[in-house]
């Protein structure tokens, strides 16, 4: 029983979350609105229900504090929505804070400390004031203009506070009810979802000689109390208008509610099944009237729902547990590599006795191939999940620093695996700080530079390929990288005469321990800085990048794989082992005998390819393979993404597969030049290749080559005796 | 292997020995017929040599990886660990595959020999005079009757080769 109520805790809390991320959201839409942006009140209601469900599930787990600060909080949006309170920015801004506060609580309760008393009793007395003293519309708006407004409101807040209405339902099966296909129970089920029911049913049944099967004997009194608006059960019981008698009625009165029923109840027992229907026949008439004299105002309710915020809650969901969709995306996993196994049998099979593959393997490549995507699928979340805070975070800071900045996203709905979402936040947050405190001028010297006053900060996301692509950019100063410079030599992170390219020196703000801020600063500049970032980055497969216009803004590009369980490979051949490349990494594939490969005097080589010169790697020098027997067949040129491209010399290449990531650290560590492993379809393990790696690996041997013999390997310790 | 090591467990808690009497219990094996002994609790399972994939700039001992079921395990070549040449393995070798330090490892060694159970007493400390790498590999030394068992400390021994 406890670790039940536990369980509904856990869920509630977990639902508070995403109110509260949904509550952030609009609340922030309603700001913009604040701020001179179109008012649209659907989102006031949207803000509204999110509040209002915290408060329920609060109420019902006797969060007393939680339950008070809803209510207020949902008042004060009350008298917005039916405009006694008018939407000023200073409104805006006390609402965005009771959401901070409500956070607060939450967090408190679930956690039994924490919390901010302060927060919450300042910003509790802030939406009293609110409530005590409505300052309403010094002039109110033309009627032409509130009426369409107004209208939704009220009738949404109708269904609202019309809650718990008790509305008698007479349902009586035609003959042909249940021939025609339907089921009674199916109805009844259906309803519950309405509210809380009770039902009656009448009639008996008749002896077994005389009984008929398709025909349903019964008919139902039911007693529904629910929230929904009187149509909506009209709406549910048309389908069913042919084929039974049906009548909705509705107590005018609640306190008669209880009685009158049980009354009716009684008299209809009485009463014979047949007159029952009779009985029922007149209502329908009263029942269309009741569902026709109010329809306008719920149809157009109905109309705003269908808005954005809405048709997003109508979605079905279920919550699952993460663990078990893991065990799931594994378990498919194993199966594409049986699969693989399986379909490499067939193809040596064929090869020796000529034979037809079967279609059926055609088809069960396809299917793996989609049953892996829908798995994934699930694991998908829009990266709105993350974006959608950092609204706040920028407000927060633009208060703080003093800095008027215009944040801008797009593509939030670009969909990125659990995991990868759940990491995102914490680079993004930091970085986002940085651009606003190192990235954007102040206010001023924006002005004397020429720019607008208030800063610009794009975030955007997009899919590429086999990854999506985060770009964060501001049109501050960008870095300076003389100071950067000057900072890494102090240091000691650079020699004092060393010569940087400007890339280079754009670097190294991603070395551990750099922080330019000259002041450390409550914002950013603790000693923790972008190689945090990058580092956490680069543990979820991903790589990040800057570009880098001194003067006119900074551009930090993002590039993560979609998912980390799954990869799009190119199987290779190299000195006799098979490695996997990552297909997105994969530009172009030459034969080395049509292909041009010229030697430097430092020892490096290069291809000559459409004008320009590509830097030529092996997998010999990097990674200290033995050379290949016959030379390698076949030049690929890769992308390093930040490194531009290169072109790595393979023996052979054998295909292209979908590989399942597994990893070398679970129970080893990480290997320079390698991202993770694979299993083939003969069971073996391949190595997948980190191509960014790769190419530094290369320039270090090469380097190495050139200054002396390469180390030797690690000298085996003590002989035993 | 692993029910061994289950039902070893499960008889010493039946029989309810304090810790100081109970029997400790190893996996002996040879590596260039020398025996070594490790920790019966450590030993997972003891498979066939398969071939490994190799890795590349690891120290030269470690062969490569392996998939075990699934798992990606490195495999050790413990000839080499202690200065041997490679071993050449074939269908006899094994490889021995514990767990240290909440990671799964394998041990390529010619043959497992046997199970020894001996009293704590017996396990002879390492002579301090030798090279102080032994003592810092080793765990001690039993004697038996087919001659010395040298039980590896395999924290110790590729401590190099876990995460630095």
């Amino acid at each position: 029983m406890m670790d039940d109520d536990d369980d509904y805790m856990a869920l509630f809390f977990a639902e508070c979350d995403e109110l509260l991320g949904d509550l952030q959201e609009h609340l922030t839409h309603l700001s913009g609105a604040a701020a001179g942006g179109e008012f649209d009140p659907e989102i006031v209601n949207a803000a509204f229900r999110a509040v209002h469900s915290i408060k329920g599930g609060a109420a019902a787990f006797g969060f007393d504090d939680l339950t008070g600060f809803a209510h207020s909080f949902e008042s004060v949006m009350d008298g917005c929505r039916s405009e006694r309170l008018q939407l000023t920015d200073e409104l805006a801004h006390t609402l965005i804070r009771a959401s901070d506060a409500i956070e607060a609580l939450i967090i408190q309760a679930r956690d039994g400390t924490g919390g901010d008393p302060d927060l919450v009793s300042r910003v509790a007395s802030e939406l009293q004031d609110y409530l005590d003293s409505p300052n309403p519309k010094a002039d109110p708006p033309p009627v032409a203009e509130t009426e369409p407004e107004a209208e939704p409101v009220a009738a949404s807040e109708n269904a609202e506070t019309l809650s718990q209405r008790t509305v008698e339902i007479t349902f009586a099966p035609h003959d042909d009810f249940l021939a025609s296909g339907h089921d009674p129970l199916k109805i009844l089920r259906g309803l519950k979802e309405f509210g809380a029911l009770k039902t009656v049913a009448q009639g008996s049944v008749p002896a077994l000689s005389e009984w008929s099967a398709d025909q349903c004997p019964w008919s139902w009194m039911l007693r529904l109390s629910t929230v929904r608006a009187p149509d909506e059960i009209t709406n549910f019981f048309e389908l069913y208008q042919d084929f039974a008698e049906i009548s909705v009625t509705e107590p005018a009165d609640k306190a008669d509610a209880t009685e009158a029923p049980i009354a009716q109840d009684q008299e209809v027992k009485t009463e014979a099944a047949e007159p029952a229907a009779q009985k029922a026949k007149t209502p329908p008439s009263q029942a269309s009237d009741i569902a026709s004299a109010p329809s306008e105002k719920p149809k157009q309710a109905v109309k705003t729902k269908s808005g954005s915020a809405a048709s997003a809650a109508a979605m079905k969901s279920l919550r699952v547990e993460l663990a078990r969709i893991d065990r799931l995306v594994n378990l498919v996993g194993e199966i594409v590599i049986t699969q693989a196994a399986l379909a490499q049998d067939l193809a040596n099979l064929q090869a020796s006795a000529d034979i037809e593959l079967p279609q059926a393997m055609e088809a069960i490549t396809h299917q793996t191939r989609e049953l892996q995507e829908s798995v994934m699928a699930i694991r998908a979340q829009p990266v709105k999940s993350v974006f959608s805070r950092l609204p706040r975070v920028v407000r927060d800071l633009s208060d703080k620093l003093g800095k008027a900045v215009n944040l801008t996203l797009s593509g939030e709905h670009t969909e990125v695996d659990t995991t990868v979402i759940e990491e995102l936040t914490e680079p993004l947050t930091h970085m986002l700080r940085n651009s606003m405190d190192h990235g954007l001028e102040s206010a001023e010297e924006r002005v004397a530079n020429g720019k607008p006053a208030t800063g610009q900060i794009l975030l955007s996301a997009e899919h590429r390929g086999e990854r999506v692509l985060i770009r964060l950019s501001d049109d501050g100063r960008g870095i300076n990288r003389e100071r950067v410079l000057e900072k890494a030599k102090e240091r000691g992170l650079v020699g004092e005469t060393d010569v940087l390219s400007p890339v280079e020196i754009d670097q190294l703000i991603f070395h551990p321990g750099f922080s330019t801020a000259q002041q450390i600063s409550d914002v950013s500049g603790r000693g923790v800085g972008m190689d945090v970032v990058k580092r956490k980055i680069q543990s979820l497969g991903g790589r990040c990048t800057l570009r880098n216009t001194p003067g006119e803004g900074a551009e930090f590009l993002i590039t993560l794989p979609l998912t980390l369980a799954v990869l799009e490979g190119m199987t290779i051949r190299s000195g006799g082992n098979r490695f996997i490349l990552p297909l997105s990494a994969v530009v172009e594939a030459l034969r080395t005998d049509d292909c041009q490969i010229e030697k430097l005097p430092d020892g490096g080589r290069v291809l000559a390819h459409r004008g320009t010169y590509l830097p030529v790697i092996s997998l010999e020098n990097c990674l200290g393979l033995p050379a290949a027997q016959n030379g390698n067949g076949m030049a690929l040129i890769l992308d390093t993404e930040s490194g531009g491209l290169i072109v790595l010399l393979v023996d052979e290449l054998l295909g292209q597969r979908q590989v399942v990531l597994k990893s070398l650290e679970a129970n080893y560590r990480q290997v320079e030049g390698v991202s993770g492993a694979t299993i083939l379809g003969d069971g073996q393990v391949a190595l997948i290749l980190d191509v960014m790696a790769l190419a530094s690996l290369e320039s270090q041997s090469a380097k190495a080559a050139l200054q002396m013999p390469a180390p030797p390997l690690t000298e085996p310790e003590g002989v035993l005796p | 292997m692993t029910t061994t090591a289950e039902l070893t467990r499960s008889s010493k808690t039946e029989s309810g020995i304090s810790a100081e009497a109970a029997q400790l219990q190893f996996v002996s094996f040879l590596v260039d017929d020398r025996a070594f002994g490790v920790d019966i609790i450590q030993v997972r399972e003891i498979t066939q040599w398969a071939q490994t994939t190799p890795l590349p700039n690891q120290p030269p001992y470690t062969r490569g990886v392996l998939n075990l079921r699934g798992t990606i395990i490195p495999v050790h070549d413990l000839r080499m660990r202690f200065g041997g040449v490679e071993t050449k393995a074939c269908e006899t070798n094994v490889i021995v595959i514990v767990h240290i330090a909440d990671q799964t490892i394998g041990l390529l060694v010619d043959a497992v020999s046997d199970i020894l159970s001996i009293q704590p007493e017996q396990m002879l400390p390492v002579p301090s005079g030798g090279q102080e790498i032994e003592t810092r590999l080793l765990s001690g030394l039993v004697n038996t009757d087919g001659g010395m068992v040298a039980v590896l400390n395999l924290e110790t021994l590729f401590a190099d080769a876990a995460i630095a």
